[in-house]
């Protein structure tokens, strides 16, 4: 039987859940729907170091000098190889000397991790928020790395997916000043601010996706991006982002600056995915110690 | 009658050791339990060992020869020149896995099975302890309890094994790219096939192997031309040198120590010095049992430990450590156990190794024929010369039939060449048959078939018998 043209009204309109997300939310989705997002390009440096790392041919003289291109980047490095976690017996002072003590793994881990930073971890007002969200980033990475070693998988792959399965937050975040501003609205106001936050939570896993699709990401850190919360959805890429999905609640257990009466869990589905006992959770929740030192020499 | 965690047997690991039990106990009308610690049935064979590093071999034998052909892989010169990612040759074995992984639980449905997820745990002689990966735990109690979990990459002393530099066997196939080079430590059927098939990759590939030959259980002829087809692809074999120490260089090397003071210097190393039995965690000490001093449980020809109704089969009891072997324990402890029949003939088990080439062998070496006090004679067939191995260009081969004088009765065929591991089961049921070499002239094959070097080969040896019989 054919629907009437109101009777189909009626019926979608009582289908469709009400819109209650606030007016800043609303237009930076819609700013995510029409495309009308600029995703900053990854810097050729990045990409160059990881592509040299891979081939056989790395020397720590070509890393040096590719890095050498990026300032910042090389400024990072030095102060990373210098810190506690490397525990230099002689303060490093070349580029090819810190390359030589940290491994061209950490090296990449670094340069994609400075990069990405340096890219869209800029937000005025909201520098402590991202300074915790670049934190939990870095902390997923070192915790996915672990998750991934344990199980035998590629740790490579998880740094990466750890490191950039909370991307769209940043962009939310980017976006939604970015509305704040264009509207005139009081930035300061803790309405305004609470109306940011709502907009990076919910918009995030669609912003990252925006941002992986655009820098052409692997599908294991899109997958990550999109399912770290439901894995089971993530058909291949499941373990991907199951690892991710245990990563993130570790790292936000790890990091927690007062002691937690009850951490919280990662799901059922999770660990069942990646078959991991409670047990070797334990151990990998045991090397906390050494992944906070990572994270803070590199955020240092 | 009994109540829902109650079974006649209870099998802990779901390889091919632990189904083929499984399966010949319901088969009889038992009830049955296999449980499984990881996520999926199959066991390390089907998710970390056999299928995914043979279908790594199909995958690069197959690229070779389309990047060759113009080209064949008769010369089976390595990919020059070109990035090879590691994942794309894999990216058939999820579909692989899959099917196989669904055939099991088919199988485990089709026999009434019950498939239990969890880690086991001896609580007593007739009791288990069952801990789910949600911490959950119950207990499984059971007349008969088979141990068939399989085994696990050794690490040997003064070698770390990080997972991201120094790779075992169970992390060598997440790499997601081809390294520039690779050293692999150790001699075994595990290290030969990586270090062939990544040779064939380009890789360059540099074999430790701490013995004085790898495969050293080979026909000696075979294992030689193994190290010359090996070589001939790029590869390097160190020989009868210990390996003492693998340290990360911190940037891009990993530099491994010899006994004699050299050091090899790979972007990757690959730790295959043997596997370990996969009991721990399982608490057999709880039930009087132990490891003995090679790490394996001890069982007698019935497959029986000291505690007559546990039984252990598959890797955990040791060589020949073979997935087609580990089946045949696993129907052959179940059919003891319960007193049935058991066909001796069935005890002859075939060797396959998926190096580049392929190596398979069964029955007697003409060593260790000798050595039983036979007299024998090789005959000998070089399978590029027959017609099927000249049309397709499989390149260099060599298949040998080991024969007693007098009798002529078959004791031994060993074969290197591309389907070496389908070739040799014609020699197989020759065997079985108690066949002479005669079988293979009086008998008629297809033609043109690789199988034809089996008539050249027994041609051979009865050439050499009548050369010996016209000397005055």
């Amino acid at each position: 039987m054919l629907q009437s043209a109101d009777t189909f009204c009626l019926v979608t309109e009582l289908e469709s859940p009400p819109d209650d997300r606030s007016e800043i939310t609303r237009r930076v989705s819609a700013r995510l729907a029409a495309g009308k997002v600029q995703v900053p390009m990854l810097p050729r440096v990045a990409t160059e170091v990881m592509a040299l790392a891979r081939s056989a041919n790395a020397s720590a003289a070509q890393l040096a000098a590719l890095v050498h291109k990026d300032p910042s980047l090389a400024a990072r490095l030095l102060r990373v190889a210098n810190s506690v976690a490397y525990a230099p017996s002689a303060p490093i002072v070349s580029l090819q000397q810190a390359i030589t003590r940290m491994g061209i793994g950490t090296l990449t881990d670094l340069t994609m991790a400075a990069s990405v930073k340096g890219l869209v971890f800029l937000v005025p007002t909201f520098e402590d928020h991202l300074h915790a969200l670049w934190r939990g980033s870095l902390a997923t990475a070192a915790f996915a790395k672990e998750i991934a070693r344990s199980r035998r998988a590629n740790v490579e792959t998880a740094f990466l997916c750890g490191l950039l399965f909370g991307i769209g937050r940043p962009m939310v975040l980017q976006m939604a000043v970015e509305d704040v501003k264009a509207k005139s609205l009081d930035i300061k106001s803790v309405a305004v601010r609470a109306h940011i936050m709502e907009a990076e939570n919910v918009l995030q896993i669609e912003a990252g996706v925006f941002v992986a699709e655009r820098w052409k990401l692997p599908p294991a850190v899109m997958a990550s991006i999109r399912f770290h919360e439901s894995p089971a959805d993530a058909g291949e890429q499941q373990t991907d982002a199951a690892t991710v999905g245990v990563a993130s609640i570790l790292a936000a257990n790890a990091l927690a600056t007062e002691p937690l009466e009850t951490p919280a869990a990662p799901s059922e589905q999770a660990l069942s995915i990646l078959n991991l006992y409670p047990d070797e959770i334990e151990g990998i929740v045991a090397r906390k110690a050494s992944i906070l030192e990572m994270v803070n020499s590199m955020t240092a | 009658m009994l109540s829902e965690n109650e079974f006649d047997v209870v099998v802990i690991g779901s390889g091919p050791a632990g189904l083929s039990a499984a399966t010949e106990a319901a088969r009889v009308g038992l009830r049955v339990a296999v449980v499984e610690r990881e996520a999926t049935v199959g066991g390390a064979c089907l998710h970390r060992g056999t299928i995914p590093s043979k279908t790594l071999r199909e995958a690069a034998v197959r690229a070779v020869f389309r990047r060759r052909f113009g080209g064949d892989i008769k010369s089976a010169k390595p990919i020059e020149n070109e990035t090879v990612e590691l994942q794309p040759l894999l990216a058939h074995v999820g579909a692989v896995l899959e099917a196989h992984t669904q055939r099991i639980r088919e199988e485990l449905s089709e026999h009434h099975i019950a498939s239990i997820r969890g880690r086991a745990s001896f609580v007593d002689g007739n009791t288990l302890s069952i801990d789910a990966v949600s911490g959950k735990k119950q207990e499984l109690k059971a007349g008969c309890i088979v141990i068939a979990t399989g085994s696990f990459p050794r690490h040997p002393s003064g070698i770390e094994v990080d997972h991201e530099n120094v790779l075992d066997s169970d992390s060598l196939l997440a790499m997601t790219y081809l390294p520039s080079s690779l050293a692999v430590l150790g001699g075994g059927i595990i290290a030969s096939e990586y270090a062939s098939i990544f040779a064939l990759l380009g890789t360059q590939v540099t074999l430790v192997d701490p013995s004085p030959a790898p495969m050293r259980f080979l026909d000696t002829e075979i294992a030689r031309r193994f190290c010359d087809a090996f070589t001939s692809i790029g590869g390097r074999i160190i020989q009868g040198k210990k390996f003492t120490q693998a340290r990360w260089d911190g940037l891009s090397v990993t530099r491994i120590t010899l006994d004699d003071g050299n050091v090899v210097e790979a972007n990757k190393v690959l730790v295959a010095a043997g596997r370990i039995a996969g009991v721990r965690g399982l608490g057999i000490e709880k039930i009087g049992l132990a490891v003995n001093e090679r790490g394996l449980v001890t069982v007698d020809d019935r497959y029986r430990t000291v505690v007559p109704h546990i039984l252990a089969i598959g890797d955990v009891v040791g060589p020949p450590a073979l997935a087609s072997s580990a089946a045949l324990q696993g129907r052959i402890a179940i059919r003891r156990h319960l007193g049935l029949p058991v066909d001796a003939a069935s005890t002859l088990v075939p060797v396959g190794i998926y190096t580049v080439p392929e190596i398979s062998s069964v029955g007697l070496t003409a060593e260790q024929a000798t050595k039983d006090g036979l007299k024998v004679s090789v005959g000998e067939s070089r399978m590029e010369t027959s017609s099927r191995g000249l049309i397709a260009e499989h390149g260099p081969g060599l298949l040998r039939l080991v024969a007693e004088k007098g009798s002529r009765r078959l004791l031994g065929v060993h074969i290197i060449g591309e389907t070496a591991t389908e070739l040799v089961h014609i020699g197989q049921m020759a065997l079985i048959a108690r066949a002479t070499v005669d079988v293979f002239i009086d008998n008629v094959f297809n033609y043109p078939t690789l199988a034809e070097a089996y008539r050249l080969a027994a041609l051979d040896v009865i050439a050499q018998w009548e050369r010996e019989t016209e000397r005055p």
